[in-house]
């Protein structure tokens, strides 16, 4: 097994998208988590999965989030961009100190977008 | 007028108070008053009096501080209530609310709650840790439920005919069952405060 690098990007949603994270989709309105996929978290995670780095995605700041921003992010990178579910999950992690049931949220969205995939 | 009467009212009590006293002090000559003083009985009067306040003083402030941190807590509940009846009066008035309210309202209760269980985790005294844990877990529960509910709108490979959520101009708009069910789980924590406001007050 590759040591991972100790070099982490890092994605601070609050800062680099918007404080007040919007819908499911663009289509939906401002904001959306498929904006934020497809032009900051995909990108940032391919190259993280390239380089063998790991991408740090901080949560806090923002006024909160809705269910279908956060399944829409996250596990449009297994349904829509075809991300394989490991190897998400090992080259991310996450910061929410505000929130800290969001990270294992997300977890299961990945699992169970992985799971509609395999069957 | 009335200072004549409050003249001779004056001088009729001071006749009979002198008349009282006269037979008061009569009476005291024929009584023989034996002053024999034991120390350890004063001393043990003198100690009990005085924890007796001691104990009194620090049952007062035990219960005022307890008190004061119970309207405390209450206050911190109302404030969770507000938001509750808000958004409940929003969903039933039309079936809709703002996106940024919606999507906000769960960490908005939580920052909150976490607010409510600081406190009650300083008052271990008071409110043990099951108490507490359960307390916050239950809650968690309930606005992880709620958001799912008010915020998850389907996904492209589970898009139905008739969706019971989407968003129309930057508001989520329910079925009427969707709603419903809303006000159910908002009703959940409203029932869980009321449970925490009781146990402040008599815990």
């Amino acid at each position: 097994m590759t040591a991972l690098h100790i070099m982490k990007k890092i994605l601070k949603i609050s800062k680099i998208f918007s404080r007040t994270p919007g819908p499911r989709y663009i289509r939906e309105g401002d904001y959306s988590g498929e904006l934020f996929r497809n032009s900051l978290l995909a990108p940032a995670i391919e190259q993280a999965i390239k380089d063998n780095d790991i991408v740090k995605i901080d949560l806090d700041g923002t006024a909160g989030y809705g269910t279908s921003f956060l399944e829409e992010s996250f596990g449009g990178l297994i349904r829509e961009n075809q991300l394989n579910y490991n190897s998400i999950v090992k080259h991310v992690e996450f910061v929410s100190d505000e929130e800290s049931y969001l990270s294992e949220d997300i977890l299961q969205y990945l699992g169970d977008a992985n799971e509609r995939l395999t069957k | 007028m009335v200072s004549k009467h409050f003249l001779i009212g004056s001088i009729a009590v001071a006749l009979l108070v002198g008349f009282c006293l006269g037979h008061i002090l009569s009476v005291l000559d024929h009584i023989e008053v034996k002053l024999e003083i034991n120390l350890f009985e004063v001393v043990t009067i003198g100690v009990t009096i005085w924890l007796a306040f001691f104990i009194k003083m620090v049952l007062d402030k035990g219960s005022e501080k307890n008190l004061n941190i119970s309207h405390l807590i209450a206050g911190r509940i109302k404030s969770v209530n507000d938001d509750i009846n808000e958004t409940k009066s929003l969903i039933r008035a039309e079936n809709k609310i703002g996106t940024l309210l919606a999507n906000s309202l769960q960490k908005r209760l939580n920052n909150k709650a976490s607010d409510i269980e600081r406190i009650l985790r300083k008052e271990s005294n008071r409110f043990n840790d099951s108490f507490v844990t359960s307390f916050i877990a239950d809650f968690q529960k309930h606005t992880s439920e709620i958001k799912d509910l008010m915020t998850n709108t389907p996904n492209s490979t589970t898009i139905q005919v008739n969706s019971d959520i989407q968003i129309l101009n930057k508001q989520y708009e329910y079925s009427d069952s969707r709603s419903a069910l809303i006000i159910q789980d908002l009703f959940k924590i409203e029932s869980l405060l009321s449970y925490l406001e009781y146990s402040i007050y008599t815990l």
